[in-house]
């Protein structure tokens, strides 16, 4: 056998050192961690430290994270009232996966993956190790964790937060993937100037907080659709008046602000509503949606069968940052002369009539993110 | 045999029976405005005759016209019932149009050239997910690549130009298929500027173009117009107007021999400093569903220094 070079030594030395120091977290691929919906999330063995799992367990040494992680949707991700009226239409994997990504596949879930929803195992726990943004010496007693870079990045929230529509198309009702996105988040992140300068999902739904005990953290409170401060910074309204003979004429822009990605994002449903309306007359508001629409087109399924497929047919929505020119939308209203204009900016979770089909008042689905007033040149003040 | 959303699908059907149900105007953005100048006598919207089908086809156009009829019975004020609850009659009924060639192009476009298509089940009844009956035999009558269903479009489209009623979702899809049939679209509206057809001089005018373009082409023969459709399309990928640049785009993505072409043309496009941003995501989407690359800077990157 040939002696090995010392050359060729060290570059071994350096290899496997570096592989050991970067630790088992960047041998998983994200893509293994999630799968877009297709199939539960796999915990595998659960490593030593971690009790039974269960965020209550977790719980025990990061109370401040567990805490946080209660508050956020990712907790409520199976009870949340909204998913489950959704849910009882079309009881499916595809939305067990995501929502209870504990149960196993093909199974309603039981009680403790029903309680559990998104919570520290799903992202945290795979195989027997504990998988974590960065490498921390455990305390006494506790369980280790190997550093996973990719925890910090948009690639990790892609695994659920990235999907397509589902298709079936036979009798036996064959499910495929179609390549429509049913969910686009990480996609119109891709494309914004947010992506450009390498911001991820984390910057904004995992803010950095301060401990009790004075350090800091990533919050696991996950701010987002649900919270009326987060959606207020998300985009910025701008509004003028003015008269056209005996037309008022409105002209209002609403510009990405403090976001990464379209406005609203996420579930097919969302949307924003500008309502505009002449001080004193909302009877006569006009209101723009902005929202995804879709319609069905004939095509053929992976077997040559014709069948409709759904396929965007627009998209209304706020555009993420860095994506084209905002358009001015101009609204006229041909009632009496008016003094100053009213606009409102809602945030809904879906349109108004679904949700009263499932019994939700729009006060449940709808949230105020911004409203102003805007004065008419020339009318007093 | 459809996509297995019900949730989606009584959303839709939701948000079209939305205007019904609520008295607030929702609008779109127009983004541009219709051709202020009136139309010469000669150029009148007056609706080709609808064809006569064949001997030979007719008794299978009545047994097919039949089941068109039908599928109006495919939703109900649950949604529809393909999804919501489950009724293959429905998927047969669609089926048997799809495979019903020629005759089916005679009764679809019989049927679609009744009045009130849409009435008869979104208006007076407000059946979830009827609003996509018309869009549906549309295309089916498109997909049968009969020679009669350019008249049969032309002739619901003129119609319905005229109409007192708002633009629907079936005035749209004819709209779209219309370039299919022509093989090329020499008056596009791109997606995002569907707005412009709230405005019924819009919709007048867009089908005072198409009654034109078919009183000068009727005679050509599909190929004839598919390759001098191809040649424009060509032409048109540098076009100033984004909307008659992506058409062009999406009129040559599918050929192979252009589709280096329309990824130069896709990149150029999206490189527009001016390219409204309602576009731009279209353009993107698109883009991306037609595997042709995107400029590297749609590209994740790496961590940001924070």
């Amino acid at each position: 056998m040939r002696a090995l070079s010392p050359s060729l030594v060290v570059l071994l030395a350096v290899v496997l050192g570096a592989v050991t120091a970067f630790g088992r977290g960047d041998t998983v691929r994200v893509g293994a961690l999630f799968s877009h919906g297709a199939r539960p999330v796999r915990v595998g063995r659960l490593p030593p430290g971690v009790g039974d799992g269960t965020a209550a367990a977790c719980a025990s040494c990061h109370a401040e994270i567990a805490r946080e992680w209660r508050e956020s949707q990712h907790a409520s991700s199976w009870r949340d009232e909204v998913f489950q009226a959704a849910y009882d239409v079309e009881p499916m994997q595809f939305c067990r996966s995501c929502h209870a990504p504990l149960a196993p596949a093909g199974r309603h879930p039981d009680a403790r993956a029903a309680e559990e929803g998104v919570s520290c195992t799903v992202c945290h726990v795979r195989d027997g190790h504990v998988l974590g943004p960065g490498r921390r010496p455990p305390a006494a007693g506790a369980h280790t964790s190997d550093p996973m870079v990719a925890m910090r990045t948009s690639a990790f929230c892609e695994g659920c937060h990235q999907f397509n529509f589902r298709g079936d198309s036979g009798p036996r009702g064959e499910v495929y993937a179609t390549d429509e996105p049913m969910q686009d988040t990480h996609a119109e992140w891709a494309m914004s100037a947010s992506a450009a300068r390498g911001e991820h999902c984390q910057g904004c739904h995992m803010p950095t907080v301060t401990s009790a005990d004075g350090r800091t953290h990533r919050s696991h409170r996950f701010p987002g659709g649900g919270d009326r401060a987060l959606l207020s910074s998300a985009v910025r309204v701008e509004a003028s008046a003015r008269r056209e003979g005996g037309v008022t004429v409105a002209r209002v822009a609403v510009h990405p602000d403090r976001i990464g990605h379209s406005f609203p994002t996420g579930d097919l449903f969302r949307r924003a509503e500008l309502r505009v309306w002449i001080d004193g007359d909302e009877a006569h508001a006009q209101t723009v949606a902005m929202a995804r629409e879709f319609r069905p087109v004939l095509e053929r399924d992976p077997h040559g069968r014709p069948l409709f497929v759904r396929r965007e047919a627009r998209d209304t929505r706020v555009a993420p940052p860095g994506v084209g020119v905002v358009t001015p939308i101009e609204l006229r209203f041909h009632s009496a002369p008016a003094t100053r204009l009213r606009w409102r900016l809602d945030h809904l979770l879906m349109p108004t009539p679904l949700a009263a089909s499932q019994g939700f008042g729009d006060p449940r689905v709808r949230t105020t993110i911004a409203e102003g007033l805007v004065d008419l040149p020339g009318a007093p003040p | 045999m459809m996509v297995r959303t019900r949730t989606f699908c009584l959303a839709l059907a939701l948000t079209a029976a939305a205007p019904f149900a609520s008295a607030q105007v929702v609008t779109d953005t127009p983004a541009r405005a219709p051709d202020p100048t009136p139309a010469p006598e000669s150029d009148a919207l007056e609706a080709p005759a609808l064809p006569e089908p064949p001997p030979a086809l007719r008794a299978r156009v009545a047994a097919l016209t039949r089941v068109a009829e039908r599928t109006e019975e495919c939703y109900s004020y649950h949604g529809e019932r393909v999804e919501h609850q489950p009724d293959p009659r429905c998927a047969q009924w669609y089926g048997a149009l799809v495979r019903g060639g020629e005759a089916a192009a005679y009764a679809i476009g019989e049927v679609l050239n009744r009045p009130n298509i849409e009435d008869s089940t979104a208006r007076v009844h407000g059946n979830m997910g009827s609003e996509q009956r018309g869009p549906r035999l549309v295309q089916i009558l498109v997909a049968t690549r009969s020679r009669a269903a350019p008249a049969f479009l032309l002739s619901y489209l003129a119609v319905d130009a005229v109409s007192e009623d708002g633009f629907d979702t079936t005035d749209e899809e004819v709209l779209r298929q219309l370039p299919r049939v022509a093989g090329y679209d020499a008056h596009p509206v791109a997606p995002w500027e569907r707005g412009v057809f709230d405005q019924p001089e819009a919709r007048r005018e867009v089908a005072r173009h198409w009654l034109r373009w078919w009183r000068s082409h009727q005679d050509e023969a599909p190929a004839e117009r598919a390759a001098s459709g191809e040649s424009l399309a060509v032409a048109d990928l540098t076009h100033p107007d984004p909307a008659v640049r992506f058409a062009a785009m999406q009129r040559l993505v599918a050929v192979p021999a252009r589709r280096a072409a329309v990824a130069d043309a896709t990149r150029a496009l999206l490189a527009d400093d001016n390219l409204p941003a309602r576009a731009a995501t279209h353009i993107t989407r698109w883009a991306r569903r037609n595997r042709l690359p995107l400029p590297p800077s749609a590209a994740p990157t790496t961590l940001a220094r924070r």
